[in-house]
């Protein structure tokens, strides 16, 4: 039998809207996989935000997401009469709430407070929820006051337990404050938007993070018996673990979110067909939350080698570059430090950063510290021809704290450049034996590294002629999407045309 | 201490609380840890060596630090009232402006003291039927624009403001010419008075609509601003150029709109330069007039409260000397009076938006400071800052009356005889005694009815509202038909104290679930 592939594919803060490696990734594979019908459901901060990619006419229909920037749902709900949206508003008081949502509501805190102990049942919450908001009001219904009450008494009793087991000092912190509660319900109010959300049935349901974008895919998995794909890039809960450390004065705030995040992180694995890692690295995280082996298929990144394809550097003096959005992640400061101190005995080379500011406050930082450093890096300025930055650089220095399989890495390979890099998350299995790695926040590691390199052009060399030969065995564009369009066909059970 | 120990308190030091495991091992690895560094612990990977550090830390193993709230910028108190406070009156300047340069040079700029009372009536007709009209808009457009403002969606702001004048702009000529139709088949005015109002109906329509896009980008400086320009033009006009009063008038209003609109058209695309690679992406049209159309309710009766006793006045011949020609007829003795007693509303308007402020700025600190489990507590201090809030505005209105009523016997000492005449009149000195009072009930429900918007419920405050008006139109007409046209003030009394008393139980219930409130109001 042949058929026509039809995709969901759910995205959150990435492609078409954000830039970064997971939107070059997605707009690489429906490029070539013309074939693919594709309803692309983007998660998008506010609906605002322009385009950074142009959808391929495989692209049949964009469902937008927009979490903040608007009063309520209803204000972007795509294909529904305005009648319907105010029958709906009409059909919706507390009584209902009450009748109808509460139970729900419960069983749904619970969930979360469990840490999505049972994602099985997580799912099922989830889709009877998102049956009640076909039903009644979105925004009348999260901002009613049983919500509201319920929410405020659930999480009382949750704190009060766990308060047992945080050291004495630290128990008054797990009691929340009324801001803690409506600051948390706020937020719930936000994340759920996407339950209001309805999707056609298609052959496949692609999530490409195991996030909140993939609640939809779930929901048509558990309704419509649609096969799913998880693709995990960086492993989001470690990356919200991280963000959410920012949150030390908040600490329910926290707890709140990290759990909320599990349980969805959690129901994504369980209920995917297959979850498809960018490294082998990042399995571990799937692995410890309940992700059996035989669900794992790792499918890595890969660049086009004609695209990403320069001669050998001509620049003088010598640079060092990195292709990073300033954020903490990236750990820019590291960078500069590395800077400073091969400046110390290479005064004329040349560092740079070549990346938008993702983080204003974390820029404002770096900023600071160049000038305290007194070195000369120039940063802050995004990249529109990556390829001709490396063309321009001798080393390419990665300083991340935290990556799954980072495009910087195979493209400078793919280009002939030689690597420097932290070792976290899939960066070893991407270089091997084709550049240098180094531990990361040892600035003095990566200036060992860096400076051994600049002094030898030989080793730069090596590492360069090593690096291309491994994209073009194990890292080609072409592989990966064929490894994803196989997947389609067999979860689909298509069969491929003749 | 042990080597895991030494690791563990590091790990501690950069989270303060961690919430578990996990978020430990999240941060191990951005250390720099693998697995392969775990077993040098003698544990099998990072995951080991997260638990096993969480089960230290829980045991009380290690110290642990989370900093309170960064203090709060000093404010000297008098300071902060005074700032408030004259932010409160600022409304009023325009108008003290246009007073002033009356008594001076006998010009304001929609109006003179020199004006055949047709043309008077007719511009306080076209005044009155363009701020009812306009003031829905003119919420709607503030309401939505600032929504956009707090989230720094500068274009969309600006995109729909510019839009929702272009829709209130249409609305008011559609209405326009409904009522112009009206007066050709039924003849209720001459045509002399139906175009010059119709013409200041417009002119300060526009002006009403500018100013809400003034104060959306935060910059009622510049209502003084226009004002001056405005009496300045009137005043080339009637003394350069001889022009009789109507066209003075005309010519002031139109550059009042002219500037204000450009001002305002100015900074609304200063503000959106900041934004200008990002997309318009407006919300559905429907669902956007759905959203805002409660504010628009809210701003049109609001309005219509304010000038329902004045119209009811001026549809009366009963109890008049004046003889009133026509349907609509002004009453200069009942107009002067209620000017007069706007002063109480000026002098508590500058304590009822620093009681708004002053509520707004503690909630959050005091949201931070309380636990969920003491709620009663956060409610019952709520209580009794308003009560203190309530007090401070008491004294504002003493202050407000003894300004207004010494005022009104510092003006009977002005040697114009037709003044002097208008403003000892017995209706005069009854509307002024109503109204004043009045307008203490007025600024009370004024306050409830900002606290009620500032929680979003605009439902309760249209209901509150809705039901005042009813009574203000009801006793107005009742009394001004069964008195006399100066008895229609009765009205405005009776429904500003239903205001005052709906407004209030309104509030009291929002107080009594401020958490919920304040959670739904977002």
């Amino acid at each position: 039998m042949t058929q026509q592939l039809s995709v969901l594919l759910a995205t959150e803060g990435t492609y078409p809207y954000g830039a970064g490696g997971v939107s070059t990734w997605c707009d690489a594979l429906l490029r070539n996989t013309q074939d693919v019908r594709y309803t692309l459901l983007p998660i998008m901060m506010n609906p605002h935000i322009e385009a950074k990619f142009d959808p391929p006419p495989n692209v049949r229909r964009i469902i937008p997401v927009p979490l903040w920037g608007i009063e309520e749902p209803s204000e972007f709900a795509a294909g529904e009469r305005f009648a319907d949206l105010y029958e709906r508003k009409q059909s919706t008081d507390d009584g209902r709430v009450e009748r109808e949502f509460l139970p729900l509501f419960r069983q749904f805190l619970s969930a979360i407070n469990s840490g999505g102990s049972d994602p099985a049942a997580f799912g099922q919450v989830l889709v009877a929820m998102e049956d009640y908001f076909r039903a009644c009001d979105y925004n009348d219904t999260m901002k009613s006051r049983p919500v509201w009450e319920t929410f405020a008494e659930t999480m009382l009793d949750f704190s009060r337990n766990a308060a047992a087991n945080l050291p004495e000092g630290a128990r008054t912190h797990q009691l929340p404050t009324l801001f803690d509660l409506t600051e948390c319900l706020r937020w719930l109010y936000r994340f759920l938007i996407v339950l209001t959300v309805r999707v056609p049935q298609t052959s496949v349901a692609h999530s490409t993070a195991a996030a909140f974008c993939g609640i939809p895919c779930i929901t048509a998995k558990l309704r419509h018996g649609t096969p799913l794909i998880v693709t995990e890039h960086g492993v989001y809960l470690r990356e919200q673990n991280l963000f959410l450390s920012r949150f030390r004065r908040l600490f329910f705030c926290k707890q709140f979110l990290l759990n909320l995040i599990t349980a969805v992180v959690r129901a994504n694995y369980f209920h995917a067909d297959v979850v498809a890692p960018v490294c082998h690295y990042n399995t571990r995280w799937e692995l410890a939350h309940g992700t059996p082996q035989h669900k794992i298929r790792v499918i890595y990144n890969g660049v086009d080698t004609d695209v990403f394809h320069c001669g050998p550097a001509e620049t003088r003096p010598l640079h060092v570059i990195a292709t990073a959005r300033i954020d903490p992640l990236k750990d820019i400061e590291t960078f500069l430090r590395v800077a400073a101190r091969v400046r110390e005995t290479h005064r004329d080379v040349r560092f740079t950063v070549y990346g938008a500011v993702a983080d204003r406050e974390y820029y404002e930082k770096c900023l600071a510290l160049r000038r305290e450093l007194n070195v000369d890096v120039a940063m802050g300025n995004a990249v529109d021809d990556v390829v001709a930055a490396y063309r321009e650089a001798d080393v390419v220095l990665l300083t991340s704290i935290s990556e799954a399989f980072p495009y910087s890495v195979i493209e400078a390979m793919s280009c002939e450049r030689p690597v420097v890099a932290s070792d976290v998350g899939g960066v070893g299995e991407a270089l091997e034996e084709c550049g240098m790695l180094v531990r990361a926040r040892d600035a003095e590691g990566f200036a060992a590294a860096v400076r051994q390199l600049l002094d030898d052009p030989a080793l730069r060399q090596r590492y360069a002629k090593r690096a291309r030969t491994r994209v073009l065995e194990e890292f080609r564009l072409d592989d990966c999407v064929a490894a994803y369009l196989d997947l389609y066909r067999s979860l689909a059970h298509i069969e491929v045309a003749a | 201490m042990s080597a895991i120990d030494v690791l563990g308190q590091r790990v501690i030091d950069r989270l303060g609380l961690p919430k578990d495991a996990w978020e430990i091992a999240a941060q191990l690895e951005v250390e720099g840890m693998r697995d392969s560094d775990a077993r040098t612990y003698g544990l099998r990977d990072l995951f080991e060596l997260a638990r096993a550090i969480e089960r230290r830390f829980r045991a009380g193993a290690y110290t642990f630090f989370v900093e309170g709230e960064d203090p709060r910028p000093r404010v000297i108190p008098i300071v902060r009232f005074l700032r408030r406070y004259f932010a409160g009156i600022v409304f009023a300047v325009p108008m003290a402006l246009q007073a002033a340069s009356m008594l001076v040079w006998g010009y304001g700029i929609w109006g003179a003291i020199h004006l055949e009372l047709t043309q008077g009536s007719a511009i306080a007709l076209g005044f009155i039927a363009s701020y009812i009209v306009a003031g829905g808009f003119a919420q709607a457009i503030v309401r939505r624009g600032l929504f956009y403002m707090y989230q720094e969606e500068e274009t969309l702001a600006r995109w729909t403001a510019l839009r929702g004048f272009g829709i209130a702009l249409r609305a008011m000529l559609a209405l326009l010419a409904v009522i112009l139709l009206a007066n050709l088949v039924f003849e209720i005015l001459p045509w002399s008075m139906a175009l010059v109002a119709a013409l200041y109906y417009v002119g300060l329509g526009t002006l009403w609509l500018s100013w809400s896009l003034l104060y959306l980008v935060r910059r009622m400086e510049m209502l003084v601003v226009v004002t001056v320009a405005a009496l300045g033009a009137v005043l080339l006009a009637a003394k350069v150029f001889a022009a009789s009063p109507i066209v003075a008038n005309a010519v002031g209003v139109a550059m009042a709109d002219a500037l204000s609109f450009a001002i305002a058209w100015f900074l609304l695309a200063r503000l959106a330069k900041k934004r200008k690679h990002e997309p318009v992406n407006p919300p559905r049209m429907a669902v956007l007039i759905f959203s805002t159309s409660r504010y628009f309710v809210y701003g049109l009766l609001f309005n219509a409260f304010l000038f329902a006793d004045r119209v009811i006045a001026w549809t009366t011949r009963i109890g008049r000397d004046d003889f009133p020609p026509y349907a609509f007829w002004l009453s200069v003795r009942y107009e002067l009076a209620m000017d007069l007693a706007l002063v109480v509303a000026i002098v508590m308007g500058g304590m009822v938006e620093y009681a708004i402020e002053r509520f707004s700025d503690k909630l959050v600190p005091h949201q931070k400071r309380v636990r969920s489990s003491e709620a009663a507590g956060f409610i019952d201090d709520q209580r009794a800052a308003h009560r203190r809030r309530s007090w401070q505005i008491v004294a504002s209105a003493a202050a407000g009356l003894a300004t207004a009523w010494a005022l009104f016997f510092a003006l009977q000492r002005i040697p114009d005889a037709q003044f002097h005449a208008a403003i000892t009149a017995t209706a005069t000195l009854r509307v002024f005694a109503v109204a004043s009072v009045a307008y203490v009930f007025f600024m009370f429900a004024v306050r409830n009815l900002l606290l009620l918007l500032t929680l979003s419920r605009v439902d309760a405050a249209v209901r509150c509202l809705g039901t005042a008006l009813s009574v203000d139109v009801v006793t107005g007409f009742v009394f001004s038909r069964a008195i006399g046209y100066w008895a229609a003030v009765l009205g405005l009394a009776a429904g500003a104290i239903v205001l005052m008393i709906a407004s209030n139980r309104a509030l009291r219930r929002t107080l009594d679930r401020l958490d919920y409130f304040y959670y739904a109001a977002y």
